[in-house]
């Protein structure tokens, strides 16, 4: 008999970026990672499962920027391309390591997994990943949830609640027209939770959200739970807090799994590592030395890069089998010792960035296929389960008004709100204000006035997205975090005067609407 | 037998960047300070004597971005990492964010339980509207401030504020408060004459909740269904609420903040290093059509009958046997070199 339930839940999101004026673009090599690393890995961890007879549970968020370029045709063609060339260079790489027997192991390693990449997207997927994801929620295995349309930060868009309620309202309709129901669930961007968006969440029919810890252990009134069952907000939508535990296991630099020495290093990369001549054709277009993806050395311990070792699969493979065995010991005890402190079966929430697996952790797949089939047939304490399910299960919870909070660094808002990015909220405020005074002045727009509406509406939304603030304080990418601030909100102003002066230019319309061609069926109308 | 003659001649580069630009930089470099050559001479070749000249690289691994404190943003962080590239934009249009809108507007935002962000903007006209109102004299001796307000009780506090800001972080007395700010002027009497007024927000408690009564709700999403019951909460909180003061206190211990500081951080600089190694390139051309194998393996000859094949030398003895074979079977040719490295 099971002692409490556990719902895994990953966050899989990358912004909207997508460059068709560009033959090639540095930061859409973003998404092409993540769809080799972790989102191919992760789908072939659910088929081997499916395939096996082993059930299992995991809760997803889709985002709908990354559900739009998943389905972006133009993406998924240069994807392909992208994938050609990585598999070109493996078979140089085969050659080139004959004599280094480690190394040739692991060039081998990467060109079958690149080929079986390709196979999966093209053949088996027909380049669609979102249906493919979609196939496992419809056998029950995955909870797919949605987030805000692009991600954006809603605490801080709380001067004009239309632009966070605009934000959840696109999610929603993008949801249904990518899975063919409405969401259940959402994940808040960056779990960042304002008191009153609730009610945001509830006219679109979603039943629960998901917050850090402190979230709920600081709502009003105290949980009689803390974070081991879902609260209610007063609207009647539920929220499910973080648990510290299961997520310091995998999160933490000091005591995290992905820190062992024997997995894959990530920052020694062969686009680095090989001489330039020969790295040249698989490297940025323009000659600048990026990540392949093709890595050669495992993290060996807390040496200078130069000074790693070689990876070995097999090594890191038993590392994950490992974990994976004391993920699931962990929380068995920790279901046994709340379900007798509580007097009732606890949930744990364990939420991840779907990035980390595979990407960042490279035997991240790995591990959660080794912990699914143990929890299968290895025990009985836990229980995998979804938010929705345990609502199903537990209808009757506590009505607590959750503390605004975020999974951020010292858990609010400083993170998206600091000396590098406060600055960009005085032009974000502005421009969602602007998009609804457009949508007051102009209720029945059609023809090209309508065109430049709904366009405006993208531009704002592209520029809310919460990874350029993330970026400007992080320090990774910032020129490209700029460009975007700055082209959004420079079209939307464009559009905005060219309304106001009753002149918009129907070329430049078409080539904006061309490039930033996200949420096609968007209707303005949703900031009146 | 070719015979191999190894000249080392790489010189070590001590780099004392900051930051590197890979694309730039590391080959010029490469081929400047850091050539190790081999020669292959293949006498028994009746085809003019060649001679290939293998440059060998030395890798600066890609450094990792500014180490954060919390790892849950570093893991993050990767998803946006490509390598450590700053990306141009040449050839875009310039663009100007403008530095107001006209407006005469405070914004107030709540960053965490103690701490408030407010920006603003005091158009031209609301000033003279002021300078009218209190007349010239007094208005050129006011001093621009903040007065910021618990909305509760209507206490308030004064900040003084750097001329010519645009935006200040505000350090807020307790949590689980509600306020707004006003911009304005302090005359010399005293007397505060407001500008603009802020939004009101409200900061999030930094701790569990004194309020204890419980509601329990069975979500039919319309029907409350209230109940009385015990008090208790899950053991693991206490410990959260720890950590969480914990980031709290660290938070409140970096003291005021800029918002001038730079969006872009420093590297941490290198120390001395070198690093280096060897690569060897076999290449040559037969009749286009004709199979050639190396070392027994097929390989795939470029449309003009040439090839190049690229290998990682570890130190010992390699044989390498290369062989052609006209497309009709007819006739063959095989060269072996033999190549021995060693490091001492």
């Amino acid at each position: 008999m099971e002692q409490g339930y556990l719902a895994l839940v990953l966050h899989a999101h990358l912004p909207f970026v997508r460059h068709p004026e560009y033959e090639e673009f540095l930061e859409e090599d973003w998404f092409y990672e993540a769809i080799t690393e972790t989102y191919l890995p992760l789908l072939k961890v659910y088929e081997g499962l499916v395939n096996d007879g082993v059930d299992f549970r995991i809760t997803m968020s889709i985002t709908p920027t990354l559900a739009s370029m998943l389905t972006d045709p133009l993406l998924q063609e240069r994807y392909i391309r992208h994938l050609d060339s990585l598999i070109e260079l493996t078979y140089k790489e085969i050659e080139r390591t004959r004599w280094q027997g480690e190394f040739l192991e692991l060039a081998k390693m990467y060109n079958q997994s690149f080929r079986e990449a390709r196979t999966l997207f093209v053949d088996k997927y027909g380049r669609n990943l979102v249906n493919a994801f979609k196939k496992f929620q419809d056998l029950g295995k995955l909870e797919i949830i949605t987030c805000g349309a692009t991600h954006g930060f809603l605490p801080l868009m709380d001067i004009n609640p239309k632009a966070a309620r605009a934000q959840i309202r696109i999610a929603a309709q993008h949801y249904e027209k990518m899975f063919g129901r409405k969401p259940r669930g959402i994940w808040l961007p960056e779990c960042a939770y304002q008191p009153g968006h609730d009610e945001f969440l509830k006219e679109v029919g979603i039943r629960y959200f998901l917050v850090d810890t402190h979230g709920i252990l600081h709502g009003t009134p105290r949980p009689k739970y803390g974070v081991y069952a879902p609260v209610y907000c007063p609207s009647g939508v539920a929220a499910f807090g973080r648990d510290v535990e299961s997520s310091k296991a995998v999160w933490s630099a000091v005591e995290g799994y992905p820190g062992d020495y024997n997995y894959r290093e990530f920052y020694r990369d062969i686009g680095f590592d090989l001489d330039y001549d020969y790295i040249k054709p698989y490297i940025h277009i323009d000659g600048t030395r990026i990540n392949t993806g093709i890595k050669y050395f495992r993290i060996t311990g807390n040496v200078d890069l130069s000074q790693k070792a070689p990876y070995v699969r097999q090594w890191a493979l038993d590392r994950a089998a490992d974990h994976a065995g004391n993920f699931m010991f962990n929380r068995e005890k920790q279901l046994e010792h709340l379900h007798n402190f509580l007097g009732k079966k606890p949930i744990i929430i364990s939420p991840y960035d779907a990035e980390l697996y595979g990407h960042w952790w490279y035997e991240g797949p790995d591990w959660l296929n080794f912990l699914l089939r143990k929890v299968h047939y290895d025990q009985q304490a836990i229980k995998l389960i979804t938010p929705s399910e345990y609502l199903e299960m537990y209808p009757r919870n506590q009505v607590v008004n959750p503390s605004m909070s975020s999974w951020g660094y010292k858990g609010y808002n400083e993170v998206w709100l600091n000396g590098t990015n406060d600055w960009i909220y005085r032009y974000l405020h502005k421009a969602a204000d602007r998009m609804v005074e457009l949508a007051a002045d102009y209720p029945h727009a059609d023809g090209l006035l309508r065109r430049a509406l709904n366009q405006a509406a993208r531009e704002l939304l592209l520029a809310q997205s919460s990874d350029w603030a993330f970026i400007f304080k992080t320090g990774t990418t910032v020129p490209y975090a700029f460009k975007r601030t700055k082209d959004h909100i420079e079209r939307l102003t464009k559009i905005y005067d060219s309304i106001k002066a009753n002149s918009i230019d129907s070329a430049w319309l078409g080539e904006i609407e061309y490039r930033d061609n996200i949420f096609p069926e968007l209707d303005y109308r949703v900031y009146a | 037998m070719p015979i191999i003659k190894k000249k080392a001649a790489a010189t070590a580069a001590a780099s004392n960047k900051k930051k590197r630009t890979p694309a730039k930089k590391a080959p010029a470099a490469a081929a400047k300070k850091r050539t190790l050559k081999i020669e292959v001479v293949k006498p028994r070749r009746t085809r003019t004597v060649k001679k290939k000249i293998v440059e060998v690289f030395i890798p600066q691994p890609g450094q990792p971005p500014i180490i954060e404190e919390q790892s849950q943003e570093r893991i993050e962080e990767s998803k946006y990492y490509a390598g450590p590239v700053i990306q141009k934009f040449e050839g875009e249009r310039h663009y100007e964010f403008p530095p107001g809108y006209g407006d005469n507007r405070i914004v107030l935002m709540v960053r965490d339980p103690y701490w408030l962000y407010t920006y603003w903007e005091v158009n031209e006209q609301r000033r003279r509207e002021i300078a009218r109102e209190v007349g010239e004299a007094l208005f050129s001796q006011a001093r621009e401030i903040l007065r910021v307000h618990d909305t509760a009780s209507w206490a308030h506090f004064d900040v003084n504020i750097n001329s010519g800001a645009a935006n200040w972080y505000l350090r807020v007395p307790e949590p689980n408060r509600s306020y707004c700010v006003d911009i304005g002027y302090l005359l010399p009497d005293g007397r505060f004459v407001i500008a603009a007024r802020s939004n009101f927000v409200t900061t999030p408690l930094d701790r569990m909740s004194d309020v204890i009564d419980e509601q329990w709700m069975i979500p039919d999403w319309e029907k409350l269904y209230a109940i009385s019951g015990g008090f208790g909460v899950g053991r693991g909180s206490e410990e959260v609420r720890e950590l969480m003061k914990k980031r709290l206190e660290q938070g409140l211990s970096s003291g005021w903040i800029s918002s001038l500081s730079s969006p872009i951080g420093l590297r941490p600089e290198r120390p001395f290093w070198l690093v280096a190694n060897c690569e060897l390139i076999v290449y040559g051309a037969t009749e286009p059509g004709s199979t050639v194998t190396v070392q027994g393996h097929k390989i795939n000859l470029r449309e003009d009958g040439t090839f190049t094949l690229r290998f990682a030398l570890p130190d010992g003895k390699q044989t390498i046997p290369i062989e052609a074979i006209r497309d009709d079977g007819q006739e063959r040719r095989k060269i072996t070199p033999q190549v021995e490295r060693q490091t001492d």
